[in-house]
């Protein structure tokens, strides 16, 4: 069963960082302070999930003083959430134009031509679409 | 949440630190410093300060005691972590405690825990130190700014936030309620020819080679203290022996050898590697392009040369060094008088790698002369690249403003087998740049053996022993457990010439002095160690770095020393104490007067693209910062700050006529080494073009080779006459100036009163000596 009360220690090995950081995030209200008073006191989960999303905040250029005049860290990280980027898509193709307004388009992704090939097929659809041999 | 604002209200009420004394004791080069700081707290809640504050980098920080209530508590050393955590669990019982951690060998942070309403204590911190050794006397610096510092994107990634956090104490421009005093008491090995404080008002006695010294009054501690001791005569050779209180012996040894006249001069490429960082704006800036003109002109003719700009990005002059000659020179010039604190942030990396790792040129010895102020973090990286280089390369760092990173300036020196100078923006520049570029052109004593009289000793420092240069001293310590030495050797090996060997005895060291030697090697040791610890681990050497890490604990804790590893801890008990709760409260300091960063350290170089991410540490250290980056918001700020915190702009005073002919007669010297013949150069030697220009006629010579002739006798002529009293500033220029006239069979006869019957005795061939300082 996972250990749910922490010492100084235990919580900033946790959280990878100093014993010393976690005290300046309590002073500074960055994190709430620990539970029970003098040899009884104690930290929870709750205190190891707020130090881990002070951190994330920092990483991401956001100063101490901001996160102390919002107050409540995981707000302002759900407020600085942004909404994830759209996912890139790669499409490879070859397109060759035949005549104007005709497109002929070979997918890779699909398609095992060889550019050779490709040319080919353009050749051979280029004289279909000649006049005078266009078949109704 | 905890009030943590109250540190920045108007009135300051909430700051817990009233003030500090030092008291300097001195025997020899040896140094006592006691740094008291007085806490009281006026809020009616139990506090917590926390103080960090510079000390020098040498200094071994032997004690920690906490006067409390007319009872003294002396501190012990412990493991840093462990010291934490004892230190939190007594604040949370409710008891008083006490800490002071090491976070760079000169910034340190002092947590004076649960200081009840209206309780007053007392922390004393003592070092041991020596005062640094210049070659005419000892230079005493006592650290008094943590000025703010520059972090890469990648420490704001990697460094522990408090660690941040310590380095960038809240910042404030303008007055604090707390200041410092300071008294000295030195006994030094020979009578005074001088004292000269740049930096504060100082007063004091001289009786016999004692010094007794005070500051008028409490001052503000918004720059270093600096005091020059010139001694009367030159420094001795001395060796001295004392008996640490577990037996052992101590043995230091101090060596200041004459480098042999008539020395080859190797080709040099000499780098100048100038900080145009935002904090370098204004007078750190200025220094550094008086400075760079200085060095320039004290080159020769095989040298090469290039100009390195860096801040944010960094700009070289030429693409590759380049012969010193007088198109190079003016060019260099000109790029010169452009340099600023206009580059942002302070990336020295990139340049120093970009420099060390330069083919060097066929035949040339490469020096780097750094300009800067150092205010970065990323120390421990500078100096691995710079050890992982040992032939790439001497560094020379001048360390410039009120305020430098010696720590980064002396390292930085060390590891790449240079010297270091600091110039406080008050003090004489050019003696220093002067004694920079004999210490650049000569060759250095290397390498540097010391025979113990045959014994190993158990300690040595340093490990190995670096090149000498001319202008510096050997300082070696060393211990021995069973035997010490009766005699000591030193040999210096010179390039091109023969080993110089002197034998020493060492002469008893007694008194308080005698206890200084131990912890001053085991400070020395230590910061090696510590050098090699910060490089971090090696591939797969693991096994080694953990046991450097137990070595750094066992001499920091077996000498009571404090290491980047341990910490000192008072933790009394104080029985019956309730758990109450304790505000934190961080003590701000005074922004380093002259700091020109607050405008353009952070900012981006291109209009538009975001700030540096380290803004933000600026923005917790210095709160009006948060108004942004927008010119309307800065004007905002600017606005603010003269409103609320008596900020002043202070305009450099215009340089005295003297001051302004010698810099300009220095500055119009040729790159060969001539000065050209002008009105103003006759004018200044009392006469007019047209005699100047007659006695050219006269020469057999070709036109203008006649001219220059005359021109570069009468600016020696103004030299040896109107600025006798500068001659530090002035001899590598005459001395090139001199060389030049030989090529020409012309020697300079008894400096007379009359300069043109001198003139005509110079060119007419009449031999003499010319001696410095010659008058009338």
């Amino acid at each position: 069963m996972a250990k749910i009360e922490y010492n100084l220690g235990e919580l900033a090995d946790k959280a990878q960082v100093s014993r010393r950081t976690v005290r300046f995030y309590i002073a500074l209200g960055l994190i709430s302070p620990p539970l029970g008073r003098g040899r009884g006191r104690h930290y929870t989960d709750t205190h190891l999930q707020e130090i881990l999303t002070v951190r994330r905040l920092q990483a991401r250029g956001v100063s101490l003083g901001q996160i102390q005049r919002h107050g409540d860290v995981r707000s302002l990280e759900s407020s600085l959430a942004e909404p994830p980027p759209p996912e890139l898509q790669i499409h490879l193709a070859t397109r060759i134009t035949l005549e104007p307004g005709v497109l002929l388009e070979f997918d890779h992704d699909t398609c095992g031509r060889t550019p050779t090939e490709m040319q080919d097929i353009a050749r051979r659809c280029r004289e279909a679409l000649t006049p005078g041999e266009r078949k109704t | 949440m905890a009030p943590t604002s109250g540190l920045f209200s108007q009135d300051f009420q909430s700051i817990p630190l009233t003030g500090v004394a030092v008291h300097a004791v001195g025997q020899g080069p040896a140094l006592k410093v006691t740094v008291a700081h007085h806490y009281r707290n006026d809020e009616p809640q139990a506090v917590e300060a926390v103080y960090s504050f510079p000390l020098p980098e040498e200094a071994a920080v032997c004690g920690f005691e906490v006067e409390l209530g007319g009872q003294t508590l002396k501190g012990g050393i412990a493991d840093r972590e462990k010291s934490l955590e004892e230190y939190d669990e007594a604040l949370g019982r409710g008891v008083a405690a006490y800490l002071l951690d090491q976070d760079r060998p000169n910034v340190f942070t002092a947590y004076v825990g649960n200081l009840k309403p209206q309780e007053e204590v007392l922390v004393r911190i003592s070092y041991v130190a020596v005062l640094t050794w210049l070659p005419d006397g000892f230079q005493l610096i006592i650290p008094m700014v943590v000025s703010p510092r520059y972090f890469t994107a990648q420490q704001i990634r990697t460094l522990d936030p408090a660690e941040l956090l310590h380095l960038t104490p809240p910042a404030v421009q303008g007055p604090l309620p707390y200041g410092f005093i300071l008294t000295l008491d030195l006994e030094l090995p020979g009578p005074l020819a001088g004292v000269e404080c740049p930096s504060h008002p100082f007063s004091w006695e001289i009786n016999g080679t004692r010094l007794k010294g005070a500051l008028a009054g409490q001052a503000a501690m918004d720059q270093d203290f600096v005091l020059n001791l010139k001694l009367e005569q030159r420094h001795q050779p001395f060796c001295c022996r004392a008996r640490a209180v577990d037996g052992s012996s101590v043995v230091l040894l101090g060596f200041h050898p004459d480098l042999p006249a008539g020395l080859p001069r190797d080709p040099l490429e000499v780098i100048f590697l100038v900080d145009c960082s935002g904090s370098m704006a204004g007078e750190s800036a200025a220094q550094a392009r008086n400075a760079l003109e200085l060095c320039l002109r004290a080159l020769e003719a095989t040298d090469r040369f290039n100009i390195v700009a860096f801040g944010s990005e960094y700009h070289r002059l030429f693409r590759t060094s380049r012969p010193f000659n007088q198109a190079n020179l003016e060019e260099a010039s000109r790029f010169v008088a452009t340099l600023r604190g206009h580059l942002g942030g302070t990336e020295i990396y990139p340049p120093l790698k970009a420099c060390l790792d330069q083919v060097l040129p066929k035949g040339h010895t490469r020096k780097i002369i750094l300009l800067t102020d150092g205010e970065v973090a990323n120390e421990a990286d500078l100096i691995t690249l710079v050890r992982h280089r040992p032939l790439h390369g001497a560094i020379y760092p001048v360390g410039l403003g009120r305020g430098p990173n010696a720590h980064l300036i002396r390292s930085l020196a060390r590891a790449s087998g240079g010297a270091a100078e600091f110039v406080h923006p008050q003090a004489r520049l050019e003696p220093v740049m002067v004694r920079l570029m004999e210490k650049v052109a000569s060759p250095a004593f290397h390498p540097v053996s010391i025979d113990w009289d045959g014994l190993t000793p158990e300690l040595q420092s340093p490990r190995a022993l670096p090149p000498l240069h001319v202008g510096e001293r050997l300082w070696a310590l060393a211990r021995f457990d069973g035997q010490a030495p009766q005699r000591v050797t030193v040999r210096l090996e010179l390039p091109g010439g023969d080993p110089l060997v002197r034998p020493l005895e060492p002469v008893r060291f007694t008194g308080e002095a005698a206890q200084v030697l131990p912890l001053m090697l085991a400070r020395e040791f230590l910061r090696e160690l510590e050098d090699e610890y910060q490089s971090g681990p090696a591939a797969g050497n693991r096994k080694a770095y953990q046991a450097l890490r137990r070595r750094i604990l066992e001499i920091s804790k077996n000498f009571g020393i404090l290491s980047s590893l341990t910490s000192f801890l008072v933790a009394p008990e104080r029985p019956g104490a309730e758990p109450s709760e304790v505000v934190m409260r961080r003590v701000p300091v005074v922004l380093t007067r002259g700091w020109g960063g607050l405008e353009s350290a952070y900012f981006p170089l291109q209009p538009g693209a975001p700030p540096h991410p380290s803004s933000y540490i600026l923005e917790d250290a210095y709160p009006s910062w948060r108004y942004g980056f927008r010119k309307k918001a800065l004007w905002r700020r600017d606005r603010v700050e003269r409103l609320c915190l008596d900020f002043k702009i202070v305009t450099p005073p215009p340089l005295d006529p003297q001051e302004h002919d010698f810099r300009r007669l220095i500055q119009e010297q040729h790159a060969e080494g001539w000065w050209s013949l002008n009105e103003w150069l006759a004018e200044q030697v009392q006469t007019d073009m047209e005699t100047l220009v007659t006695l050219a006629q006269k020469l057999p010579l070709l036109p203008p080779t006649a001219s220059q002739a005359v021109a570069t006798l009468s600016a020696l002529y103004l030299l040896h006459t109107r600025f006798a009293d500068r001659h530090d500033q002035w001899r590598l220029s005459a001395a090139k100036a001199e060389r030049w006239l030989e090529t020409l069979k012309i020697s300079l006869p008894l400096i007379t009163p009359d300069c043109l019957s001198w003139l005509e005795n110079a060119l007419s061939g009449q031999p003499g000596p010319c001696q410095a300082g010659d008058e009338q």
